[in-house]
């Protein structure tokens, strides 16, 4: 700083939190749902994850003609978030593709960095789903990288909870492991970046679904019924990171509350009534235009104003 | 202002699609492919001069109380002429435009310059305007209908040129991708014509 | 009150002119586009059963459909629309099949299939491994990964809607036939000139030449008969009429009823022929 006086009205807060520790701490709680990919879908996954990173952050750095390729580094964070939710076995170009993609038309045509309505990252993966579906659906066996659907087509019984909980499923690189992306979601809670709201609401909303719309049998059966759909696919990697991005989600506390719920809505309409096997994608999507709706509706009202 | 001059300006400078951004929805429903951006934009341009031609024609006669009702009436023969002609002529061409050929009825450029050219100017400024702006109307379209077609389909024209391997961008085939195309190509030629001064 | 008047005369003045100019328009172009409309039908069946020289729309229990017949007049092939609920919603499509009961055509018209991974169905190297197929087989076709649910569709929706076809049509529709109302018949556009036809009699094939100037019928020749002989007396009665009418849509002679009806064909039949004469 090399201005000594700042003028600008109250309240002063004073942090030393910048833009680019913030996302070296969303880089960080990747992490763990980042290496379970690799470990679950070996070398693809990080050729993917690879590409994407470093085609955003190359696009953004031509873009805003900074020198400095990591910038405040939410361009890393967009093209590792996309390499999330892609298949681990996409060709490198449709990576690259995707990574420009949510820089360009996710981010930057809107004013870049803090003033984009939708998420880059699944505005990309939307772009692509629309160009490319059967490489977009083209889901592999963990491990020996066989083809194989997604529990989500397959149904219930497919795949144990044990599996389901740790990763070991077919499903988009950093999507399949709840363990893993709990975890880093930890980390995120601990500094503060995000809050129980938008999480809560989506993850209960889907629960709730699942459990009533799976048709009546029994407790337990509803109950894991319940539970198949929060950890298959690809609500937990939503309701944790995606959904929860500062830029695109209200601010206001019952806002967030509001938002989780519809996405958690959506998600499961789109689940049980639509056509598509998985919606958190465009849940999310959806539930962005949505926010500043939202935050419109749900301002605190200012101390003494009178009810209308 | 000269002839030519209201002949040049339709063409960049008062581009009906890049810059007034009139009649975009037909834009964005039929330039999934080079030959019906073409077709729509000359379908468009002969509408265009037909009506200003005749409202220029008959603009003392035409009382200023239903000027717009008139209009809409000598739009709208012209529009269902071209639409029978291409019916007849160039089936292949009506059956794609399909709903958006008598659409042209409502296009916010034949009203536009009929209500705020045609209507007050002598008949060979009025021709001049209606070819100009015609002609900037088919080359947007033509190239938002190119870039559409090669993005989406690999080819121009029909004619391949990515070749058998290219993978389609297919999203740029759809409605969404239209508006995407439209609004990148928008803004490079906002970025063009401010650099090389074309304004 | 003057300005009132001389308004509503110029506003009508300019509908008059707009009216008088598409009138004429649509005098230019009808004749055109109805006559590319039945040539496109036409080359549609022509295309699927090549020995068609004639075809009929035929309704049997509520489906109706094109029927094909040979210069025999012989029962050739059938065109049908059918519907299927898909993984997105309804599926349509014309399926065509021949005499022997094989499908002999399938084209999906309208579908509302994901994009990129249920469309497959319209494509042609899918919907080719229906044809040949027939009562009795088994409608299965590949499986494409990730389309289970969409080729699924078609596979039930193709053999439901073949049998349901296949019932009502396997005879040529003759259920529906008893509709005799002549097709659409129209002499604009047609050159002058003497043209040429043919059709079965009671007892064997009547051929015709029909002069047509001025697109009026001028005079209709019969060129050969084998009918009854004081039967056909009455019936060429019918050619009397279609001159006196310009139109086929004439009532038979009593106790003449096939070999009228034979004329009539024949009249009907080098109307559509007169390009190939």
């Amino acid at each position: 700083m090399d201005r000594k006086l700042v003028v600008s009205s109250s309240p002063h807060l004073k942090t030393t939190e910048s833009v680019q520790s913030v996302m070296i701490d969303v880089l960080m709680a990747l992490f763990p749902a980042a290496l379970a990919g690799v470990i679950f879908f070996g070398a693809p996954a990080l050729i993917t994850m690879v590409l994407t990173t470093v085609s955003a952050m190359v696009t953004e750095a031509i873009i805003l003609r900074q020198k400095n390729i990591f910038g405040d580094g939410s361009a890393a964070v967009a093209g590792l978030l996309l390499a999330m939710v892609l298949p681990p076995t996409v060709p490198w170009w449709l990576a690259v593709i995707g990574g420009i993609t949510a820089i360009v038309i996710g981010k930057q045509v809107f004013g870049g960095i803090g003033n984009n309505i939708f998420n880059p990252a699944l505005v990309a993966r939307a772009i692509l789903m629309a160009s490319w579906a059967s490489h977009m659906t083209n889901w592999v066996r963990p491990v020996d990288l066989a083809t194989a659907a997604t529990p989500l087509a397959l149904g219930q019984r497919a795949f144990s909870f044990t599996d389901l909980f740790i990763g070991a499923i077919p499903g988009c690189i950093g999507e399949t492991s709840a363990f893993a992306l709990m975890l880093g979601a930890g980390w995120l809670f601990y500094k503060g970046h995000i809050t129980w709201r938008i999480p809560g609401g989506f993850i209960g909303t889907v629960f709730v679904m699942g459990f009533l719309f799976g048709g009546y049998s029994g407790a337990m059966a509803m109950i894991s019924a319940g539970l198949f759909h929060v950890l298959a696919g690809g609500v937990m990697l939503g309701a944790l990171f995606m959904a929860t991005d500062m830029v695109t989600s209200p601010v206001t506390a019952k806002g967030q509350l509001i938002f989780g719920i519809g996405c958690g809505l959506l998600t499961m309409l789109i689940r049980i009534f639509g056509t598509f096997p998985e919606g958190v994608m465009f849940a999310i999507l959806i539930m962005n235009a949505l926010t500043p709706l939202i935050d419109n509706k749900t301002l605190p009202r200012r101390f003494g104003e009178v009810a209308k | 202002m000269s002839v030519m001059s209201e002949f040049s300006k339709g063409i960049i400078k008062e581009n009906a699609v890049f810059r007034l951004m009139l009649g975009l929805c037909p834009i964005l429903a039929v330039t999934t492919m080079a030959e019906f951006g073409l077709g729509m934009g000359i379908a468009t341009t002969a509408v265009l001069i037909c009506s200003n031609l005749v409202i220029s024609l008959m603009r003392r006669i035409i009382p200023t109380k239903v000027r717009i009702p008139s209009f809409i009436i000598i739009i709208a023969t012209f529009v269902t002429m071209v639409d029978m002609l291409l019916n007849a002529y160039l089936p292949a061409l009506h059956a794609q435009l399909g709903i958006f050929v008598p659409l042209i009825v409502v296009n916010c450029i034949i009203l536009g310059r009929a209500e705020a050219f045609a209507s007050k100017a002598p008949v060979s400024h009025s021709l001049a305007d209606g070819l100009g702006i015609g002609l900037g109307f088919t080359l947007s379209l033509t190239l938002l209908a190119s870039v559409r077609e090669l993005l989406a389909a690999g080819s121009i024209f029909k004619i391949n040129l990515l070749g058998a391997a290219y993978e389609p961008f297919m999203v740029f085939g759809s409605p969404p991708g239209a508006f995407l195309a439209l609004g990148l190509l928008m803004a490079l030629v906002n970025m063009l014509s401010k650099k090389y001064k074309l304004e | 009150m003057k300005e009132m008047i001389r308004t509503g005369i110029v506003l009508m003045l300019i509908c008059a002119v707009a009216a008088a100019a598409l009138a004429y328009t649509n005098h230019v172009t009808s004749a055109i586009i109805a006559e590319r409309l039945q040539q496109e039908k036409e080359a549609q069946l022509a295309e699927l059963f090549p020995t068609m020289t004639n075809f009929e729309e035929r309704t049997v229990d509520g489906r109706s459909a094109t029927v094909a017949f040979d210069a025999e007049n012989k029962f050739v092939g059938v065109l049908a629309e059918g519907q299927t609920e898909g993984y997105g919603g309804p599926i349509r499509f014309n399926l065509g099949i021949n005499a022997a009961g094989e499908i002999v055509g399938l084209t999906v018209v309208a579908h509302t299939e994901t994009p990129g991974i249920g469309d497959v169905i319209k494509e042609t190297w899918f919907t080719k491994q229906f044809l040949g197929k027939k009562s009795g087989d088994t409608f299965t076709v590949d499986a494409i990964s990730g389309a289970t649910d969409s080729v699924k569709a078609m596979e039930t929706g193709v053999e439901r809607e073949y049998n349901e076809i296949w019932r009502r049509f396997s005879d040529g529709g003759a259920a529906g036939a008893q509709d005799t109302s002549a097709p659409a018949f129209s002499l604009a556009g047609v050159a002058d000139g003497t043209y040429s036809g043919t059709a079965s009699g009671f007892k064997g094939e009547i051929a015709l030449e029909v002069t047509v100037a001025g697109g009026k019928i001028t005079a209709i020749n019969v060129t050969a008969q084998q009918e009854t002989a004081d039967r056909w007396a009455d019936a060429k009665k019918v050619i009397e009429e279609i001159i006196a009418k310009q139109t086929v849509q004439v009532d038979t002679v009593s106790g003449t009823t096939i070999s009228s009806d034979a004329i009539i064909k024949a009249v009907q039949r080098n109307q559509r022929n007169r390009r190939e004469v």
